[in-house]
């Protein structure tokens, strides 16, 4: 009975020890409270390489970067949750119905990336993807048809994301869009077939229909090119007019959209963005971190992202000086609003 | 003569702790219904993914009552420690690791997920799909207070029965389970509980179902989710409210099941 005491004793006391071993060396070793970034989670590979650089190179503690859809994370963002920075997809969440008080009024696209058709690695799947390739180079458009036919006609094997959270399942729907109407001279030719057949498979982010496509539950999958080389997926790049890749066709994008819970959505080309937030506890960390991403980001061309060449502000508001000194040196371009 | 027992200090730290549990659900419940009272939250798309949840939970805890019940028995009589840390295992993972199980255990990769999918039953997005992750994971909830039941019970009547030739296993079903069935039917409500309040592991399997009679719906903890990137706190916290309030009704039902038997003997 007295050893049976002793040994509880113990493994309470040990557990005590631990406990309080490990919140005093963070309370010790982060005095400071680290910068909190959230991310499009497509690219939390990218925000947590840009992370460690900075905190490499200023000192200051960053914690791991927080990965969901844009705007979903923006709606986190907007409801409370502590965040510094935000990475997003897409320009719509930096508004301020999503970031409420948070909204600083301005962002900066940084990189620029494009929509793929990944694949399963079986057979079957493998030749649907390689006919759609083919006939993409041959120009051969009865063949390219006949192929994102059978991609869109095939039941519960299309994984596109949830467009009210993702941007990337927004994109894939209106790329379906734009292919019913260069291919089908119709624009709800693919996106009826979709539906019809019940093709699509969706999840709150295209990262998380990743393992649904690895295991075989789904036969193709909507995603930017840059998170399929980091899964190490198969993957057909799409033709231009489809993939959102090319900052030149931005005007041909926005001809076409789609309706989502939070209203109708112009097609874009896939831009990351950046921000520090509004009401921020860390606003000068946040700041030095945005200038480190533009400063660094030509090291994300290893990750299959295009660094553009020159940044560009879309601001509704007058952005903070450290924005505007870029501007006057050059290497920031206005582009236009957010809202 | 009335006689006013004044409360320990135990028994008001026990009222203080209490309360602790119900302020976040009070929270939910006034701002759900009072404060943001979101027609989103009403919507039929909210009851239906309700319904989906109540039904599925439903089968995950009479398929749990079915299988688990012998095992509870046997730990209960013949303690095994083996026995008891395994089934306390999906209690003690994190669940998503529950749905990425389940992801790999039916996919094409693997000779069972091939002969599931020849035999046309696939769980992916599916309610079977659902309704095994939701056994899963309630299981050690059922097994566990399954387990106090049968121990609470006297064994006389089981040594009574075995001593007139019944195996154990036509013990269980003829003596054991008909003089528990009320705590046990409470218990399944437990573990039902538990299943209506699972995200993780479905979040991974069955996110949304795809076939008839609920085909496009989402499990209520997903849909909330969903609502909460969709719409922000408003629609999200009243369909949360909706939801509280079933998950208590069948907690209160599970306690007055209970309590029936408490009050006639005396307890």
């Amino acid at each position: 009975m007295k050893s049976q005491k002793i040994i509880v004793i113990i493994v309470i006391v040990g557990l005590l020890a631990v406990g309080t071993g490990i919140g005093v060396h963070y309370y010790f070793s982060k005095s400071k409270s680290p910068l909190i970034t959230y991310v499009a989670d497509a690219y939390v590979g990218e925000a947590n390489y840009l992370l460690n650089g900075y905190q490499n190179s200023t000192g200051n503690p960053v914690s791991p970067a927080i990965g969901g859809g844009s705007y979903t994370d923006a709606q986190k963002i907007g409801s409370g949750d502590p965040a510094n920075v935000f990475i997003s997809v897409a320009l719509s969440p930096y508004s301020s119905h999503y970031l409420k008080d948070r909204y600083s009024g301005w962002a900066i696209a940084f990189a620029s990336d494009q929509l793929v058709l990944a694949y399963y690695n079986n057979t079957t799947d493998y030749k649907i993807a390689m006919m759609l390739r083919q006939a993409e180079i041959d120009n051969n458009t009865s063949e390219f048809v006949s192929a994102l036919f059978s991609i869109t006609n095939k039941s519960n094997s299309l994984g596109i994301s949830d467009p009210s959270t993702d941007p990337a399942g927004l994109r894939a729907w209106i790329s379906l869009e734009i292919a019913g109407e260069l291919y089908g001279h119709n624009e709800s030719y693919f996106v009826n077939a979709v539906r019809q057949h019940h093709a699509n498979v969706t999840r709150s982010s295209a990262a998380q229909l990743v393992p649904a496509l690895e295991t075989g539950e789904i036969s193709f999958l909507f995603i930017y090119k840059s998170a399929a080389v980091h899964s190490g997926l198969k993957m057909i790049e799409l033709p231009a007019k489809m993939n959102f890749g090319d900052t030149d066709l931005s005007s041909f994008y926005s001809e076409f959209n789609y309706t989502t819970v939070a209203g109708l959505q112009k097609g874009s080309p896939v831009l990351l963005y950046i921000t520090a937030l509004a009401n921020n506890t860390l606003a000068t960390d946040s700041m030095e971190f945005v200038n480190y991403t533009l400063n660094h980001r030509s090291e994300l061309s290893t990750f299959e992202l295009k660094p553009l060449q020159h940044p560009e502000l879309f601001n509704d508001t007058t952005p903070p000086v450290e924005i505007l000194s870029l501007i006057s040196s050059h290497e920031l371009v206005y582009s236009g609003r957010i809202d | 003569m009335t006689s006013t027992k004044k409360p320990d200090g135990l028994t008001i730290f026990s009222i203080v702790v209490t309360i602790l549990i119900i302020i976040p659900i009070a929270f939910i419940l006034v701002y759900g219904f009072a404060v943001y009272h979101s027609s989103i939250g009403f919507s039929s798309i909210v009851f239906k993914s309700i319904a989906l949840t109540i039904f599925s939970s439903s089968i995950a805890a009479f398929i749990v009552f079915l299988l688990f019940t012998p095992l509870a028995y046997h730990i209960s009589r013949l303690s095994s420690s083996a026995m008891e840390t395994i089934s306390d295992i999906s209690a003690s993972i994190p669940h998503p690791i529950v749905g990425i199980a389940f992801l790999l255990i039916v996919s094409p990769l693997t000779p069972f997920g091939r002969f599931l999918i020849s035999i046309g039953l696939g769980l992916f997005d599916s309610i079977p799909g659902l309704v095994t992750a939701l056994a899963f994971v309630s299981a050690p909830v059922y097994i566990r207070a399954a387990q106090s039941v049968f121990s609470q019970n006297p064994s006389e009547p089981e040594i009574l029965a075995m001593g007139l030739g019944l195996s154990r296993i036509k013990t269980l079903y003829r003596v054991v389970v008909p003089n528990s069935a009320r705590l046990l039917l409470s218990a399944t409500l437990t573990s039902m509980s538990r299943a209506i309040s699972e995200f993780g592991s479905i979040a991974i399997i069955a996110y949304v179902i795809l076939q008839f009679p609920f085909a496009g719906v989402m499990p209520a903890s997903v849909l909330i989710y969903q609502f909460f990137g969709y719409y922000g706190l408003g629609p999200a916290v009243t369909a949360s409210a909706v939801m509280i309030l079933i998950s208590i009704i069948v907690l209160l039902i599970s306690r007055f099941i209970k309590g029936i038997g408490n009050n006639r003997s005396g307890v």
